[in-house]
């Protein structure tokens, strides 16, 4: 059902579930982890706290944006309450139409000076 | 491992009930452990109150959007059900709130000091918008439950929410100086919506989609009789009506309170699967 939709439709994204989607581009993770990844790559300027990540989290697997996943790294080293998720190929196409669509955002923001890019 | 500090996580998993059931039992565990793990980074007390005023605001947010996401998905006899709940809690704050503003807060002062705004505009305000939430309560859970409901959960609903509207408007009349014959009016319609509620949670039987706490109907319909049961017995050892201790006719008005809050915390959090058989599962 997912896979025949549309990324486009899925746009745009909320800023939390992008930074989200962009998170688990590089693998699975936990939620933790998820956290300190999106808190990192956004300077600081996005903290999402247990209720925001995991209600996010729950739409982004209602849509097949993400999976669940059984896999664990070291199962005695981990606790059992951690989820680990994972990007559905659905959450890519839609992660990189995402991007796709800053990245034109970006350019016209440039080619108005708005960027310190000259006007053209 | 690092055991988890004991009283943050207590503190968390008793915000988590902010959170609908359903929501709750899917991600509560996993979020308790996303705190933990932030609560162990954070070394300073400077670090974990910021942590703990990050994670109110995140918790009263996210819950708020889970509610309404809960909301909007529910089948209509859920979101009236859960409607319902939500309402009589509201009514179960405001009613004691306004009996405590415009009976037990002056007596704190001394000598007594008469709050008009208090006493004569906000108790009786917040009282009637209790009033109104217990009718509007009654008539979302009538509506919400009927397809299948019993005819006893039925007729006690409705007179419920007649009770409880006969009661506005007696109470609305004795503020307007309509009379003082509209007292009985007043008392009558709140005796029948209590004695309603009281009936609608006593039958309940196994196919009706109330919450299986019998205990919080029959203390939410406690106001009515132990006033009364107080009162009466009052008179009889010292032949005058209950104008002293009315602090009988308060602990039966806790005690109701409390009933209509379990009550109301019950239907707001009833499992949709429950309210799918009402719109037709199970017909």
């Amino acid at each position: 059902m997912a896979q025949s939709t549309s990324p486009h439709s899925f746009l745009p994204l909320p800023p939390a579930a992008f930074n989200i989607l962009l998170s688990l581009a590089d693998g699975e993770k936990h939620g933790y982890a998820i956290m300190l990844d999106v808190e990192a790559s956004t300077g600081g300027q996005m903290r999402l706290g247990p209720g925001t990540l995991y209600g996010n989290i729950k739409r982004l697997l209602e849509s097949g944006l993400i999976e669940e996943t059984d896999e664990r790294p070291d199962p005695a080293l981990d606790d059992e309450r951690r989820r680990y998720y994972r990007l559905a190929s659905l959450g890519r196409r839609v992660l990189k139409a995402e991007a796709e669509r800053l990245e034109a955002q970006v350019a016209l923001a440039r080619a108005r000076a708005v960027l310190g890019g000259e006007a053209r | 491992m690092n055991t988890a500090p004991r009283r943050p996580v207590q503190l968390y998993r008793a915000l988590l009930a902010a959170y609908p059931r359903e929501f709750r039992g899917e991600y509560g565990a996993a979020m308790q452990q996303l705190f933990v793990d932030q609560y162990r980074r954070a070394r300073t007390p400077g670090e974990r109150t910021a942590l703990w005023l990050r994670t109110l605001a995140d918790t009263a947010m996210a819950a708020i959007s889970e509610w309404l996401k809960a909301w909007r998905t529910a089948p209509p006899a859920a979101r009236l059900v859960r409607a319902a709940g939500i309402l009589f809690i509201i009514g179960g704050i405001f009613v004691p709130l306004a009996w405590w503003l415009g009976t037990l807060r002056p007596s704190f002062d001394y000598p007594y000091r008469y709050q008009p705004f208090v006493q004569d505009v906000l108790a009786p305000a917040l009282f009637m918008a209790a009033l109104t939430a217990f009718t509007g309560g009654a008539i979302c859970l009538l509506l919400g439950m009927w397809p299948a409901a019993n005819g006893h959960q039925r007729l006690a609903l409705l007179s419920s929410a007649l009770g409880s509207t006969a009661s506005i408007v007696g109470w609305g009349a004795l503020g307007l100086q309509l009379g003082d014959s509209w007292w009985s009016f007043a008392m009558g319609g709140l005796t029948l919506f209590f004695l309603g509620v009281l009936w609608a949670g006593l039958a309940a039987d196994a196919r009706n989609p109330l919450p299986h706490a019998p205990g919080a109907w029959v203390l939410a319909g406690l106001w009515i009789p132990v006033s009364a049961l107080a009162g009466a017995v009052y008179e009889m050892v010292t032949g005058r009506w209950l104008d002293g201790p009315d602090w009988v006719f308060g602990l039966a008005l806790m005690l109701t309170s409390l009933g209509m809050l379990w009550v109301g915390r019950g239907l707001a959090q009833m499992p949709v699967q429950a309210a799918r058989a009402q719109d037709g599962g199970d017909a």
